[in-house]
């Protein structure tokens, strides 16, 4: 086993890699890495540390344990393992002793698998209706602009994109800050109810529009002809044509070069960073330290080489950025993947059209998933795309930003998501929501960065997995009655509301 | 033929409660005993007869069953400075908290018979463990403390207030399956053992760590297999602290191996730190007696032991050839012997 001290990348105090490999190393095994983690327990031990356990700010011990899990150096089970031994021993020393017994738990993280199930077909079909909903209490109005409906033989919803449209009289209150809820249901050709219920409204800040979820229980069962979504306002209902014909959607499956798990982990960094940055200036300052943290411990455990290609491009990415990722510097634009060169000229635009595309497409399995593309709302500063997915938690996507998921399980590698519209802008997913409940569960809210250009007219919706890539290309054909931002509504002088 | 691993420990005991009255367990030799027991082998029939099993009875027994337990190099000290806060009221609470279990016996500390004296600790959770020397029985001695048992050698921690365990209390209600049942029962069986005080941490560790340096019965080294990083990891995190301030070195800085080979190893400057390749013995042999740097020389192995004087190899700087010393205790710490080379 080799000891030579690591590239000292990890940019925290000290300039000792405790268990490193050296640069140019790579050829490390489970046991290198395994070593490497426990040893990186053992220089943290040493600073006496007082653990608040596994949560929004994880230990460093769990930050690296996370890393070299989401690359299979390590497996889910010996990952647990160091960090509960790590936590139970740290417990013993400041007298926390929760984890010294809690331990005995295997958490979910640790069950290799969890998470995945028997992947159902999904299928879409595109909506593109408005259905206007009656005033509510406050005097206001809102509508639902139904993109596309998205089902499988045991859950379907509709991808709605909901706001405000409206008051009925001027005297109405402020605009409310929930998202516009209306009870509605739906009926069948064969006059089957349904049950519909909105979910996945997100927080009550005001916004201008709500993407979410209309949620039909029970599933309509195949042989279903149409659907009828309502009453809305004045007893309107929306007719959805579930025979109807797939839209012009062009879907290609290539192959790809088989990339590692450690080169898709590094792209995907690249990938969080460009996000971060494109929401605004300063914000991927963020990340610096945390991906200097997993290059050093994927260097450091054997698992990487220092000079491996895809730590040469994030570097290069980083220095673009103005930030230091420990290693490398600058790099060739040809060296970088074509949707990095886009972000970095165009992740600041704020030129997004207004307006809902209701598209609809059936992707080929991938990875052990199968998923079916269900509209998208573009708005200015981005845009949202609908997906339902069978066989895939995303529940992690975002875990480099935060160090961890909600399940605390390693991060999913195994599928990455990017789109392309027509005038060449590349876009990159910079959030995901998964659906938050059982009706909706498979339906995941994309979020798009930067905004769709507004000359754009198609979009391709590019699926990458270990060794194949699906390219979807969906029309952004913009709903006749698009959607246009509620107009602004002059403040009501005090003295006019009623009761006053 | 050297020593055996444990022949350079004096001997170290503790007192329980054990029933109704209070005994003496007593490390020596490489074994713990019982000598209010004296047909513990029996006692274990009995109890798995559906006897009861008494106290000391099942302290021995954990014992054993944690002799090559590696959560004992996980969990326990790497150094002098790094102490554990595990008490007997903390053994309680956690049995306490998830009820009783097949394994777990209750066993409390016992009353306090008499004034807290001697040891190394003084007042309330003072240890009562004792290092009499070799060859002393346990003999009157001082009495226990007024409320604890064998709690670790306290001290200031770095100045500051050394940390107390904090009461368990609202652990998880769910039900644990089989597997995790037995998983808590040993930890708690492993945490009763640590609260037995420093003295026994040290040799628990050296016990384990014979047991996986120890040769297979046809002579050949123990195929280490899956447990290697663990005990890479353990003699790292115990040569750290010491090889460290040896040199004046961030203990980060020392890169730790293990050296499977002839001989015992390999001490070298690499950069700015430190790289060393010893055998997992060492950590039996050298580090749980607590020797691993007298007067200036990082000790990488036991020649001879001739009670109280210890012949060792040892090194004055890294890459230097190991020196022939004689060293023996002196109160907490051990030095070179008057008159020895």
């Amino acid at each position: 086993m080799s000891s030579a001290q690591a590239a000292g990348a990890d940019g925290e105090p000290g300039s000792h890699e405790p268990g490193g490999t050296g640069p140019g190393a790579g050829t490390g095994g489970p046991a290198a890495a395994e070593t490497y983690l426990r040893l990186k327990a053992e220089s943290e031990l040493r600073q006496r540390p007082l653990l608040s356990g596994p949560g929004p700010h994880p230990h460093r011990v769990w930050l690296a344990a996370a890393a070299l899990a989401a690359v299979g150096a390590v497996s889910p089970d010996v990952a647990w393992q160091v960090v509960s031994e790590f936590e139970s021993a740290a417990g013993l020393r400041s007298g926390n002793l929760g984890p010294v017994l809690g331990s005995v738990r295997r958490p979910y993280r640790a069950e290799t698998g969890a998470g995945r199930q028997r992947a159902a077909q999904p299928t879409a079909v595109p909506v593109g209706a408005t259905l206007p909903l009656p005033a509510e209490r406050e005097g206001w109005y809102g509508e639902f602009c139904l993109l596309s409906l998205a089902r499988t033989d045991s859950q379907a919803a509709l991808a709605v994109a909901a706001r405000w449209a409206g008051q009925t009289r001027r005297a109405a209150g402020a605009r409310p800050q929930h998202a516009p809820f209306y009870q509605v249901g739906a009926v069948d050709d064969r006059g089957v109810s349904y049950q519909a219920a909105l979910w996945d409204m997100g927080v009550e800040d005001g916004r201008d529009w709500w993407d979410c979820h209309l949620s039909l229980d029970p599933a309509p069962p195949p042989g279903t002809q149409w659907l009828e979504v309502g009453p809305g306002a004045q007893g309107q209902r929306v007719r959805i044509d579930l025979a109807a014909p797939p839209g012009t959607v062009r879907v290609v499956t290539e192959p790809v070069p088989p990339a590692s798990a450690t080169t898709r982990l590094l792209d995907q960094a690249g990938d969080d960073l460009l996000g971060l940055e494109s929401a605004g200036a300063g914000t991927s300052a963020q990340l610096e330290g945390r991906i200097r943290q997993v290059i050093a411990d994927l260097i450091g455990s054997g698992t990487l080489r220092a000079d491996d290609p895809a730590v040469l491009r994030l570097s290069g990415l980083g220095w673009r950025l103005g930030l230091d990722l420990g290693s490398g510097g600058p790099v060739p634009a040809r060296a970088l993947p074509p949707a990095w060169i886009s972000l970095l000229a165009d992740g600041h635009a704020h030129d997004g059209p207004e307006a809902v595309a209701p598209f609809a497409a059936d992707l080929p399995a991938i990875g052990g998933a199968r998923f079916a593309l269900a509209g998208l709302r573009s708005a200015a500063g981005g845009a949202t795309l609908h997906v339902m997915a069978s066989g895939w938690d995303p529940a992690d996507h975002r875990w480099l930003v935060r160090g961890t998921g909600p399940a605390g399980r390693p991060a999913d590698l195994s599928l990455s998501w990017r789109a392309r519209d027509s005038t060449g802008r590349w876009h990159l997913v910079t959030g995901m929501v998964w659906g938050s409940t059982a009706q909706t569960i498979g339906m995941i809210k994309m979020y798009l960065t930067p905004p769709l250009h507004p000359a754009a007219t198609a979009l391709d919706v590019i699926v990458t997995g270990p060794d194949r890539q699906i390219c979807a290309t969906v029309p952004l054909g913009w709903a006749a009655d698009a959607p246009r931002p509620a107009p602004p509504i002059p403040p009501i002088p005090p003295a006019t509301r009623p009761g006053q | 033929m050297s020593s055996p691993w444990w022949a350079a420990f004096r001997p170290a005991e503790a007192r329980i409660r054990c029933g109704a009255e209070e005994h003496l367990l007593r490390w020596a030799d490489g074994r713990l005993s019982s000598t209010a027991h004296d047909d513990t082998e029996g006692e274990l029939v009995l109890a798995a007869l559906g006897g009861d099993k008494a106290e000391c009875v099942a302290m021995l027994e954990a014992w054993g069953a944690h002799a090559d337990d590696l959560d004992v190099l996980a969990l326990g000290p790497r150094s002098p400075a790094d102490e554990l806060v595990v008490t007997w009221e903390l053994v309680d609470q956690l049995r306490a908290s998830f009820g009783p279990s097949p394994r777990s016996v209750p066993m409390r500390p016992g009353p306090a018979p008499g004034p807290a004296a001697g040891g190394r600790g003084t007042g309330a959770g003072s240890p009562t463990t004792a290092s009499p020397g070799p060859g002393r029985g346990p003999g009157p001695g001082p009495g226990p403390g007024p409320t604890a048992y064998a709690a670790p050698a306290f001290g200031s921690l770095r100045g500051g207030p050394r940390p107390r365990a904090r009461p368990i209390r609202g652990m998880p209600a769910r039900r644990l399956s089989p597997e995790q049942e037995r998983a808590r029962a040993r930890r708690t069986e492993l945490l009763s053992l640590f609260a037995l005080g420093r003295d026994f941490q040290e040799r628990l560790a050296g016990q384990v760590a014979s047991a996986w340096s120890a040769e297979s019965p046809a002579g050949l080294p123990r195929e280490l297999g899956r447990a290697r990083p663990s005990l890479a990891a353990a003699l790292a995190g115990r040569l750290a602290p010491a090889a460290g301030p040896w040199l004046g070195l961030d203990p980060d800085a020392v890169q730790a191996t293990l050296h499977e080979g002839p001989g015992w190893g390999s001490v070298e400057r690499d950069g700015s730190g430190l790289r060393a390749a010893l055998p997992l013995s060492w950590l039996a042999r050298v580090w749980a007696p607590g020797f691993p740097v007298v007067d200036g020389h990082l000790i990488v192995d036991v020649l001879e032991v001739s009670w109280p004087r210890v012949r060792v190899l040892g090194l004055a700087e890294p890459g230097t050839e190991a020196a022939v010393l004689s060293i023996q205790p002196d109160g907490e710490h051990w030095s070179r012997a008057r008159g020895a080379g």
